[in-house]
């Protein structure tokens, strides 16, 4: 299959990055994304596999150590942001900062 | 042996209805019937005590399309599932179903555009199957009319061609309709809505059209038979009903079984039809018999 290169982050993938840059397994990645945000965005647990796959591909994130529980097939996989992964969030955190100053003069005149 | 605590439950769905299990399965769960598993169709429930629960029912990408097995990739995306919240129930294919009580949890794949894209992926795949069956057997059906010297063996082609015409009729609606549906969720998509999935009455229409198509084919052949008596090709007429007979025969008791819980109109349609072609059957041995 193709490797689909990251070109941009949506919303939540933005989230999860700023969640990486601590090492995290799954469900804190959610919790994490719930309370930076305000709850405001939500990721289920199989839009967050698919990103998380897809970071992983990009080699934007890299797993960490495992947190191993009872059961084999239940351990929690924890992940990390990569130093690719830490370049490519700081662009699209400037780009993010460019789009509110641009849009800051428009908007000051607009109210 | 009979076991009272099990429902077994015939269900045809497209890849557009998972909304509709959904539905489907709340409501069963609160009358007390839980999903248990799915084969080829065929919905099992168990009784246990009615609960309100949430169902989610997602195409999950890792897993494998030609086996219910569970590999390890799949086994971490149910257990990532597990943790927030959504216990895995059972799967047919790659169509996993995932339960839980807690109603403030998000749904499994939050982001409607990546289920449309998987939903678009498994439905390309199973049409793209089907197709192949529909080309293999329209080969075979064309290339016996071409040439049909072995005149005995030609009411089984007509049958066959009867069945490939209506088979191949019904995968072009088919994926017309996906199509049509596709298109309105991805404009859905694009103007910030929720993509409209089919609710709980499609299931009913579908059921309807399955037992409507077997007993438009019944019917079909039980016209042909009358057509090769009136032509005086009476061993074709015969061959033909004796295959109906079969056909029903296999059907009916299945249908039976199936819907032990819910005999519907179009299975009462096709016992009847049964009867009425097993009287034709052997009305129509003894003036074979006797010559006229």
């Amino acid at each position: 299959m193709p490797r689909e290169t990251l070109q941009s982050l949506t919303e939540p993938m933005y989230y999860v990055m700023l969640a990486l840059v601590k090492p995290m397994c799954g469900i804190e990645i959610m919790e994490k994304v719930g309370e930076l945000s305000g709850q405001r965005v939500v990721i289920g647990p199989g839009t967050l596999y698919t990103m998380l796959a897809k970071f992983e591909e990009n080699g934007l994130i890299t797993p960490a150590d495992t947190t191993q529980s009872a059961a084999p097939w239940a351990k929690r996989k924890n992940y990390i942001i990569t130093h690719k992964g830490k370049e490519f969030l700081t662009r699209e955190y400037e780009r993010l900062k460019r789009q509110i100053s641009d849009g800051e003069k428009i908007m000051e005149g607009l109210k | 042996m009979k076991n009272e605590n099990v429902i077994k439950k015939f269900i045809s769905y497209e890849l557009t209805d998972l909304k509709a299990l959904e539905e489907n399965f709340t409501e069963m769960a609160a009358e007390g019937w839980y999903i248990r598993s799915i084969r080829s169709g065929i919905f099992e429930y168990e009784k246990k005590e009615p609960a309100k629960l949430r169902y989610c029912v997602e195409i999950v990408p890792t897993a494998d399309r030609n086996t219910n097995r569970i590999n390890q990739k799949t086994a971490e995306y149910i257990e990532l599932c597990r943790q927030s919240g959504w216990e895995f129930v059972c799967n047919s294919a790659e169509v996993y179903v995932f339960a839980s009580p807690d109603e403030s949890i998000p749904v499994i794949t939050t982001d409607g555009d990546e289920k449309l894209k998987l939903i678009k992926k498994s439905v390309r795949i199973r049409n793209a199957l089907l197709w192949l069956i529909a080309v293999l057997n329209g080969l075979s059906v064309s290339t016996h009319f071409l040439n049909y010297e072995n005149e005995r063996l030609m009411p089984f082609w007509i049958f066959a061609a009867v069945f490939w015409v209506s088979y191949a009729v019904i995968l072009i609606i088919r994926s017309i309709s996906f199509h049509r549906w596709y298109k309105n969720a991805v404009g859905n998509i694009d103007s910030g809505n929720q993509i409209e999935y089919n609710g709980k009455e499609v299931l009913k229409k579908r059921k309807k059209f399955f037992y409507g198509y077997l007993a438009f084919i019944c019917v079909l052949l039980i016209v042909m038979a009358v057509w090769c008596m009136m032509n005086g090709q009476t061993a074709f007429a015969i061959t033909l009903l004796v295959e109906i007979a079969v056909v029903t025969a296999v059907i009916v008791p299945l249908v039976i079984i199936l819907n032990k819980s819910d005999l519907s109109v179009a299975a009462m349609v096709i016992i009847t039809l049964t009867v009425v072609m097993l009287l034709i059957t052997v009305m129509v041995f003894p003036i074979l018999l006797l010559g006229i």
